[in-house]
């Protein structure tokens, strides 16, 4: 096993490499949401209120 | 859904586990938050630590200090009881009532269920016996002993297997995101806790963690940090994403930020560990990825704040009137918050003035209480009248209760600000060019913050006091009605469907990630031909999928889409986005940062005497006050860094052979790195007794006990095999009788240099032993490679 290891640029590499890969990953993950179908993201985010149990109408009045 | 093949039925949802989670939460609320009460007095009087107890029984009770009371052992209570049993339980309520909802289905088993319940009940309230007990791993958040670790991960296996079970079953075809947050709960707290909590046992109450020193510290704070992002974080964004939209009666802002969110949240929490080592001996690389990560965890905790705030546009108007909507507001907003201090808090230059300071305490409150505590009792006013079909008891006493809470948070968080400030700045004051320290006395910083600590104590007491009107508030409403048990009409799956459902977990898209991160995984952790054989298969198997993918000319879109609605895929694609960031921050450092590797400076293996005092140290939770880590900054090195062998920070290898680990995140007290031969035997000996007749003003409890508690020289034995098969170079073939032999001979020349200062106990006592640990700190040897 190696014992030693000097990079004397890791200051600059590794933000770097920190960055592009996470905007590589959000990239992606920006198309992905935005190819969704309107038809999909309706019916997703409906899934909560499809039991009509919803508004706050049973706090007491006192 | 085949909508051609259905039938319907009707489904009971099990809301009994789910009242009984939500009471729980309750309980277990009261009593955490009452520890933390109490161990926030202790910080300004010493008396809370046992010796009250003399006076409330007007002197019927005579102590100096009671040890299952002192703040060492009760601070890993409180936090244990807020998270684990608090959160915990109220997350298990969330998770239990809205997945069976989601799903349309009830819970896939109810034995599952109750052994989930009960078994989680268990736990605490074997911890709530132990870590009082001085029964302690030493790891923050990671304290329990290891039969109650096992105890742990079975249940929340069993969690895992009844959710996904549920999953399996479902109803409705589609995942909402809140179900994948609870879904990337599940996998990621399993592979944290799992690994953070491997262990050798050296008796049944007792373990030493395989990782030490550096790798130890990073594994502690790869899980500590992530227990507070997907135990703490990640199920309450679930239940946020199906609570706030159900109160404010309208969907969530933008679906497709919630799926950015989650995402970009659990790619990147993971690589956040390393903030909590920053300015220490842990590697710079590493450092580096822990700063840039956390200031990049901005983004997505914002997007999900704005999300869940701008879920409430249309339904401002009932901030006025609505507790439940007032609560879901404020904890989001905390939410964003905490999460923008966090970041801050993570830049290096902030950091050496806010770390070990109370600055990092008030963070994470604003977190817990504010976040947390104000979601839990938004979530609990919405529940009860439904899970008791009533109305809830009183508005106004919720109403109250907001507000008591909001100052109670408020006086907290801003005497904390104000405490780790001060502080941090007098501790890093110099003056002469800077070649002097301003207060060289560690007391004089403690002095000046005590009465913005007085400020903490009433802040969480207010707190506390609406918490405890919200268990009236509750208690009354539950009373006024009747427990009932939610139904709902569903289609369910015939025959024709539940074949399709197993020909999608056998789908082109899951069976490819499944090949391929196998062949990847392969020749990752092989060598030779293996290697080149798992590098082979991972190109056949992505040039199958992309022929695969041409030829049945299906879309992206609908391989993710199949992908995202199976759960299984889902799970899989989750655990690599959340263990990447864990690999490769851990395994090198694992692999790389070992004894046999150092060069310079490397830790002297403690005698038997001296490892039975570090127990003695890590069991009454000394690390709750005390760092041993002398930072790279030169305030540090200043105060700390001129005393004992050597000088300077502390080096990596320094604490290479500490199972656990000990460098701490909080001074209380001052830095004990360097305290071997700093001062004598006998200022130990009375300052364990009174720490006032030494440091007048010190707010350490006294420790009576340990000049009566022998020393447990029969498990020594064990300990010293443990520590050998964990790679400290102790002798092959150390006997009992050679053991107890240095054992009696190091006590004894303790225990005479005590007697000619006129300090007297017998050498069996644990006094000696912890004298002996503590005159042992950062004693080391130069290595003949690169000594410096």
């Amino acid at each position: 096993m190696f014992k030693r290891i000097i990079y004397d640029d890791w200051t600059s590499i590794v933000p770097l490499i920190s960055f592009w890969l996470t905007f590589g990953v959000f990239l992606a993950i920006v198309v992905r949401a935005l190819l969704l179908k309107k038809t999909t993201v309706h019916h997703m985010e409906n899934l909560p209120l499809e039991d009509g149990d919803n508004a706050n109408t049973q706090l007491a009045s006192k | 859904m085949n909508t051609n093949n259905t039938k319907t039925t009707t489904v009971v949802y099990d809301d009994d586990s789910v009242r009984k989670f939500m009471i729980a939460s309750i309980f277990w609320g009261l009593v955490g938050m009452g520890a933390g009460v109490l161990i926030a007095t202790q910080l300004n009087y010493w008396q809370m630590n046992g010796k009250f107890l003399e006076w409330i029984t007007f002197g019927w009770l005579k102590s100096e200090g009671v040890e299952f009371l002192t703040f060492g052992r009760l601070r890993p209570l409180h936090t244990n009881a807020a998270i684990f049993a608090f959160v915990g339980n109220m997350m298990f309520a969330g998770i239990y009532y809205s997945t069976q909802r989601l799903c349309r289905v009830r819970m896939a088993s109810d034995l599952l269920t109750k052994i989930n319940l009960w078994g989680w009940q268990f736990i605490i309230v074997c911890a709530a016996i132990t870590l009082p007990a001085g029964y302690t791993r030493g790891k923050e958040y990671a304290e329990l002993i290891w039969p109650i670790n096992i105890l742990v991960a079975v249940i929340w296996l069993v969690f895992a297997a009844n959710f996904f079970w549920t999953l399996a079953k479902r109803n409705e075809k589609s995942l909402y995101v809140g179900l994948w947050f609870y879904i990337a709960t599940i996998v990621t707290i399993t592979m944290l806790y799992v690994v953070n909590h491997l262990s050798i046992p050296t008796s049944f109450t007792h373990s030493y963690p395989i990782f030490g020193g550096v790798q130890d510290a990073l594994v502690q704070w790869w899980y500590g940090h992530n227990a507070v992002a997907f135990f703490l974080t990640t199920p309450m964004l679930g239940i946020m994403y199906y609570f706030v939209p159900k109160a404010a009666n309208r969907p969530v802002y933008s679906y497709r930020l919630s799926i950015i969110h989650f995402w970009s949240l659990v790619f990147i929490y993971i690589w956040a560990g390393p903030h909590h080592l920053l300015n220490t001996a842990l590697p710079e690389w590493l450092q580096s990825l822990g700063m840039i990560f956390s200031l990049m965890l901005w983004a997505p905790s914002w997007a999900g704040m704005l999300n869940g705030l701008l879920t409430l546009r249309g339904a401002w108007d009932k901030l006025l009137t609505d507790p439940i909507i007032k609560f879901f507001a404020a904890a989001v907003t905390f939410y964003g918050m905490a999460t923008f201090e966090g970041p801050l808090l993570s830049i290096k230059a902030v950091n050496a003035l806010s770390h070990y300071t109370d600055w990092t305490v008030g963070h994470v409150h604003a977190g817990t209480l504010g976040w947390n505590g104000f979601l839990a009792a938004g979530m609990f006013y919405w529940l009860a009248p439904r899970l008791w079909n009533t109305k809830l008891y009183s508005t106004t006493l919720a109403n109250a209760h907001f507000w008591l809470g909001m100052v109670g948070i408020l006086l907290y968080v801003a005497s904390m600000w104000v405490s780790g400030i001060t502080q941090g700045l007098m501790l890093n004051a110099t003056t002469e060019g800077g070649t002097v320290l301003q207060y060289p006395n560690f007391l004089d910083t403690l002095q000046a913050i005590r009465p913005v600590m007085l400020f903490r104590a009433i802040g969480g007491g207010l707190y506390l006091i609406g918490f405890f009107m919200l268990a009236y508030n509750i208690w009354k409403t539950a009373r006024s009605g009747q427990a009932v048990n939610g139904t709902v009409e569903v289609a369910t799956q015939t025959e024709s469907d539940t074949d399709k459902r197993f020909s999608t977990f056998l789908s082109a898209p899951v069976i490819y990630s499944g090949l391929i991160i196998f062949s990847v995984c392969l020749s990752i952790f092989s060598n030779g031909a293996l290697f080149i054989f798992g590098m082979f298969l991972t190109i056949v198997f992505i040039i199958v999928a992309i022929a695969h993918f041409e030829v049945s000319k299906a879309s992206w879109n609908d391989w993710f889409e199949e992908l995202l609605s199976h759960s299984f895929g889902f799970s899989v694609l989750t655990i690599i986005a959340a263990a990447i960031g864990g690999a490769i921050q851990i395994i090198p450092t694992v692999t790389v940062q070992r004894a046999d590797n150092i060069e310079g400076r490397i830790q002297v293996p403690y005698t038997p005497l001296e490892l039975a005092g570090r127990d003695i140290y890590v069991s009454e939770g000394c690390y709750n006050c005390h760092s041993q880590m002398i930072r790279t900054l030169v305030p540090d090195v200043m105060r700390y860094g001129n005393s004992g062998q050597g000088g300077g920070y502390s080096h990596l290898g320094e604490s290479i052979y500490d199972f656990p680990y000990q460098w701490g995140s909080k001074r209380t007290g001052p830095d004990l790195a360097r305290e071997g031969s700093h001062r004598s035997d006998d200022w130990h000996y009375w300052h364990m007794l009174n720490p006032r007749d030494i440091s007048p003003g010190s707010n350490m409890p006294n420790y009576p006990w340990l000049f009566e508690k022998p020393i447990k020289v029969s498990q020594l034995p064990n300990k010293i095999h443990a520590m050998r098969m964990l790679g400290v170079p102790y002798p092959i073939d150390l006997s009992e009788e050679e053991i107890q032999a240095q054992v009696d001979e190091q006590a004894a020349g303790i225990v005479e240099r005590l007697a000619e200062k006129g300090a007297f106990t017998e050498p069996d006592r644990e006094i000696v032993a912890l004298i002996a640990y503590l005159q042992k700190l950062g004693t080391y040897t130069e290595t003949g490679d690169s000594a410096e």
